[in-house]
């Protein structure tokens, strides 16, 4: 017989791998909007960016907040490194403003960005719809 | 003032590796994000310290902010191979000077004090033909074979400082076109590696150069053969030097980790 991992074993770790918080958390039940934000976090500030105009971080966790109804309410110093992987992929760009005595760095979206964030509306509704075909059968989203 | 966010800052500031200029803009920002984010929880009737406080709380620990920034493993190796890159065109380029250095040394104080042979060193009557052959006039097998030694030493020296220069040029070539690629070692660390290396190596040479001149004076004899490490040792004790200097200011330059020191300069 081979070594290794039982084959339920390694489909287990492939799930967790897939979905980080049902290892950790156990049951659905339990995990939170802010947990299911694993991964999208980029994607929602393109959005936000783009339903705000040019913003720095604090604007964006404030439309973050408003738009998700409160629902996402995550750490806000985690925006931080998402707009910098952003901006390293060239689908933000930033610039120092000084206004009001504060000076702030301020986030707009790039062209790439926009075809970003067409390309990830698109694949979210396509993932939505199918989530919802699954979850409430019969129902039209 | 040193107030709550200043002390979170200082503790986020020891966190985030590299420090430079990433660091002047992480703190920045996030000291804008965390005055503007307690001005509005004030503004809603928190006392200034509570206000404070609760900004911290909801901006997270610093590890949230600190983490992700941290250069990936393949990063670090990628920049380790460029480092070793430009260390091995320094240190080639270290050894054209040191053949430069032996040829003036052979011009100055002779082809015997470069690479001369030591008392009873003998040849084969084929190999002193040899030698005789490419230097007619040196009169004598001892002196062609030092002549010949000596040409040896300074042509593969210069031969390769050209490479090392080739290396160079096509690293600056290749810096040029990334120049934004983010930074994932810290900026002393290729001139601490020169340094050691540059030290270890000069150490190494001047101890053999004092050695051999030790043997020779024992013999009675006038120095042989001791230019040959004796160049190599100066120019990497000089290399060696200069990597400390640049060591020191890196580190001047790129610590202390103080958001006192960083604010002042991002004028916040």
């Amino acid at each position: 017989m081979g070594k290794g991992p039982p084959p339920g074993a390694r489909r287990a770790r492939t799930l967790q791998g897939s979905f980080p918080y049902l290892g950790r958390l156990g049951n659905l039940a339990t995990v939170t909007p802010t947990d299911r934000l694993r991964g999208h976090l980029e994607g929602l500030l393109l959005g936000a960016l783009a339903a705000s105009g040019p913003a720095h971080g604090y604007a964006l966790i404030v439309t973050l907040r408003r738009r998700s109804g409160g629902e996402f309410d995550l750490p806000e110093g985690s925006v931080y490194p998402a707009l910098h992987r952003l901006e390293r992929a060239g689908l933000v760009e930033s610039a120092w403003v000084t206004a009001a005595t504060r000076r702030r760095r301020v986030y707009a979206l790039t062209a790439a960005g926009n075809e970003a964030l067409a390309a990830e509306r698109l694949t979210w509704s396509r993932f939505a719809s199918a989530v919802h075909g699954v979850l409430e059968p019969g129902v039209l989203l | 003032m040193n107030d709550a966010i200043d002390q979170y800052l200082d503790r986020l500031a020891d966190r985030v590796h590299p420090a430079g200029a990433r660091l002047r803009r992480v703190l920045g920002e996030c000291e804008a994000h965390l005055r503007e984010s307690a001005d509005a929880l004030h503004r809603d009737g928190l006392d200034e310290r509570a206000a404070a406080q609760a900004a911290i709380d909801r901006f997270g620990s610093e590890e949230t902010v600190a983490a992700p920034l941290r250069p990936s493993p393949m990063r670090v190796a990628r920049q380790a191979v460029r480092t070793l890159w430009m260390l091995s065109g320094i240190g080639m380029v270290a050894v054209g000077a040191s053949g430069l250095l032996a040829w003036l040394l052979r011009a100055t104080a002779g082809a015997r004090f470069v690479a001369g042979d030591s008392l009873g060193s003998t040849y084969t009557p084929a190999r002193c033909a040899d030698f005789l052959e490419y230097y007619p006039g040196a009169g004598s097998c001892a002196t062609a074979a030092a002549l010949h030694h000596a040409d040896e030493i300074v042509a593969t020296r210069l031969f390769a400082g050209v490479v090392g220069g080739v290396l160079l040029a096509c690293y600056v070539w290749y810096r040029r076109g990334h120049r934004g690629d983010e930074v994932a070692l810290p900026a002393a660390a290729a001139p601490m590696v020169a340094a050691v290396l540059f030290g270890v190596a000069a150490g190494l040479l001047l101890m053999d150069s004092l050695a051999l001149t030790a043997g020779e004076l024992a013999n009675g004899e006038a120095t042989a053969g001791i230019g040959d490490p004796l160049s190599a040792g100066l120019v990497a004790l000089g290399a060696a030097l200069l990597a400390v200097v640049t060591t020191l200011r890196s580190i001047s330059g790129g610590a202390p980790l103080s958001v006192r020191r960083i604010a002042s300069t991002t004028s916040l």
